[in-house]
């Protein structure tokens, strides 16, 4: 495998690739073909990766701070990945597995994260603006302090999750389970509740604060 | 919310989608630490100018008051009359402030749900400012249970600088007082309604925010949070949500001060968020990374702090920040009273320079620094363009019969005739694009973003040295 030339772009039939622990820090991988490929532990900081595959990768443990990553990840595991300011707007996340990702500051405006295993993550603060999370399984996630204006949470499982803070504004929350979920002072103008399950949920100084 | 509150009743008279055209009211929460920091910021102000304000409080108990009740002893010196209310405990009473002939104690009923709440509100036609709030129950915690430290102890609510929002909580805080002293409600009813006609007069500092007064304010109450990071974090149970909570209120001080810019505008009370909508559309088309995004945005929401003049150069009172288009004359002093207020904080430094450089022309004829071409950063660059554009755009629109449509073709065609002088040709090409979009339907819709979660905004970009001025020294690698 020449890493030179991927480094430099000119080789990007990568389909089904070992790259196991590579350095390919900043390498230009725009429209790649990684499906399938090995890249537990390689590095991938700043590296360009829009409209690149990466469907069924592994990137396991990967470091992917700060790439750019609008890509297909359908399915792709990300477990223990690094995306910290990773740039994923519009990627195609669904069904992907971002448990124990570290998320700090990642951006997943419009990102597709359908279906994807975000059980336990940490996204405080990050801006997930338009996103689809159908039936993305986020319980006990911590999305303090969230954008998630017009996100759609349709059957997203929300157990203990922390949404303190949150803009919900517009989100689509229908029948999604929030059991024991966290929601003080989330914004919740026009968003739709309808059949959500909100038992044990904290809606202090939010629009659902009943007077008592 | 405590049915009775003080909390639950402004919240009650601003509902949402009123018809009335109040605004909903916009929640936050609070870690006792940032509360005890935000209201010590607050209070310090009485204590550095002659705004001789009323100052009404809600302590919970009367052991809160008895760990502040030397410092109100100074405030008292300040301030024609305070009210202190707070459950009775041992000593609360007797302290030498509590003596004080223009200090007046209220204890409340223990079954009062004031005794949960944590308010102070001062009132002067100068300076007014609140923090108004109520502590959660202890099942609200959920499974995090309730914590260990006091300073992690939990409160929602607000805080605000905005006049009409301070003045109305002070009636509903002095009328909730009737129940226990009707001569007090009384008494106060007067000196709120002579402050309430003060405030309207057209010389009164706290609808006017100008760099040293406001400016002033927005300074100690961003130092107080950042150096109240608590003296052991290992203590809490979870340092990292209080250290956010700080920052989190640090950038909201600005997000207010901001917005109460838009509101004191009644001919243009939309344009953070309009100018925000602009910019983010114009750094889509562009392909901008994510994080540049953000720091155009938030440069945008925060960009009238740049315009906010000192008082002591105000010619007229009340356009202190309106975007000056005949504005030209290199100023003698670089520094940007505004943009200086937001160096405060670090993590804003970015901003600061994106700000402080909106007004530099592309032939580099402009100001502060007469930059030129590419050497303006290119978020000054797209925020120059975007608020000359939504100005202009807003002036025509509050002219009759005219046209909103034609009026976007009308400021564009203007803009194209000054690319190249004023404008980097590139991004007025841009905005044409946009423009274009837009009458074919293309929706732009601005909205008033959550003051209470701006973090998502912020992160490791926003503290760039933008110019390179900064004097690391960087190693050269030999090649």
């Amino acid at each position: 495998m020449n890493i030179k030339e991927i480094h430099a772009g000119t080789l990007k039939q990568l389909a089904g690739a070992d790259l196991q622990d590579e350095d390919l820090s900043g390498a230009d991988l725009t429209r790649a073909n990684l499906a399938g490929a090995n890249l537990t532990g390689a590095v991938l900081t700043d590296a360009r990766l829009s409209s690149a595959r990466l469907d069924g990768a592994n990137l396991m443990g990967c470091d992917l701070s700060r790439a750019d990553l609008r890509a297909n990840c359908l399915g792709t595991n990300l477990m223990q990945s690094n995306l910290s300011e990773a740039d994923l707007r519009g990627s195609n996340l669904r069904g992907a597995n971002l448990m124990q990702a570290n998320l700090r500051r990642a951006v997943f405006t419009g990102a597709f994260l359908s279906g994807a295993n975000l059980i336990g993550v940490n996204l405080s603060g990050v801006d997930l603006r338009g996103a689809d999370l159908r039936g993305a399984n986020l319980s006990n996630a911590n999305l303090q302090n969230a954008n998630l204006r017009q996100a759609n949470l349709q059957g997203a499982v929300l157990t203990e999750v922390n949404l303190e803070e949150a803009d919900l504004r517009e989100a689509n929350l229908a029948g999604t389970n929030a059991a024991g979920a966290n929601f003080l002072c989330a914004e919740l103008e026009n968003a739709n509740l309808e059949g959500a399950n909100l038992s044990g949920a904290c809606v202090r100084g939010t629009l659902l604060d009943t007077n008592g | 919310m405590l049915t009775g509150s003080i909390l639950q009743k402004l919240r009650d008279a601003h509902p949402a989608n009123s018809a009335e055209g109040k605004r909903a009211l916009n929640f936050g929460v609070y870690y006792k630490n940032t509360l005890v920091a935000l209201c010590h910021a607050l209070e310090d102000s009485i204590l550095e100018h002659d705004y001789a304000p009323l100052v009404i409080t809600a302590f919970q108990r009367g052991k809160w008051y008895l760990q502040e009740a030397d410092r109100y002893a100074h405030i008292a010196e300040k301030s024609p009359q305070i009210v202190i209310m707070a459950a009775d405990d041992a000593g609360f009473a007797e302290h030498p402030t509590s003596q004080r002939d223009n200090v007046a104690l209220v204890g409340l009923d223990e079954a009062d749900p004031v005794a949960q709440e944590w308010h102070l509100i001062i009132v002067s036609p100068d300076y007014t400012a609140m923090v108004l709030c109520q502590e959660l129950d202890e099942a609200d915690y959920l499974k995090a249970g309730f914590p260990n430290h006091d300073l992690e102890r939990k409160f929602y609510g607000l805080w605000t600088f905005e006049p009409s929002l301070v003045l109305e909580t002070a009636e509903l805080a002095i009328a909730h007082l009737g129940r226990y002293s009707p001569d007090l409600q009384q008494q106060l009813t007067e000196r709120l309604s002579a402050i309430q006609a003060q405030v309207l007069q057209e010389d009164a500092l706290c609808a006017s925010p100008t760099a040293d007064n406001l400016g002033d304010i927005v300074s100690r109450v961003v130092d107080y949070l950042q150096t109240h990071q608590p003296a052991d974090p290992q203590e809490f149970s979870d340092r990292f949500a209080v250290d956010d909570n700080l920052i989190s209120n640090e950038l909201q001080a600005y997000l207010r001060i901001a917005q109460l810019i838009d509101l004191t505008d009644l001919s243009n009370p939309m344009a953070a968020a309009e100018v925000a909508t602009l910019t983010e559309a114009m750094g889509q088309l562009l392909d901008l990374p994510a994080w540049q995004l953000h720091r155009l945005q938030l440069a945008s929401l925060l960009h009238r702090i740049a315009l906010i003049e000192s008082s002591t150069t105000l010619l007229s009172p009340g356009v202190s920040a309106r975007f000056d288009e005949d504005a030209t004359v290199p100023l003698s002093c670089p520094l940007i009273p505004g943009t200086q207020l937001l160096r405060r904080m670090s993590r804003l430094k970015a901003i600061a320079t994106i700000l402080t450089h909106h007004t530099e022309r592309w032939d580099g004829q402009g100001y502060p620094a007469g930059l030129r071409g590419d050497e303006i950063p290119l978020e000054s660059r797209i925020l120059g363009l975007a608020i000359a554009f939504q100005t202009r755009v807003t002036e025509l629109n509050a002219q009759p019969s005219t046209d909103p449509l034609q009026n976007l073709t009308t400021v564009l065609d203007q803009c194209k005739a000054e690319q190249g002088d004023r404008w980097d040709p590139k991004l007025v090409e841009t905005l044409a694009l946009l423009i274009a979009g837009v009458q074919q339907g293309l929706s732009l819709s601005a909205s008033v973003p959550k003051i209470a979660s701006g973090l998502w905004l912020l992160d490791s970009h926003s503290e760039d040295d933008l110019l390179g001025l900064s004097v690391e020294a960087n190693p050269v690698e030999a090649p």
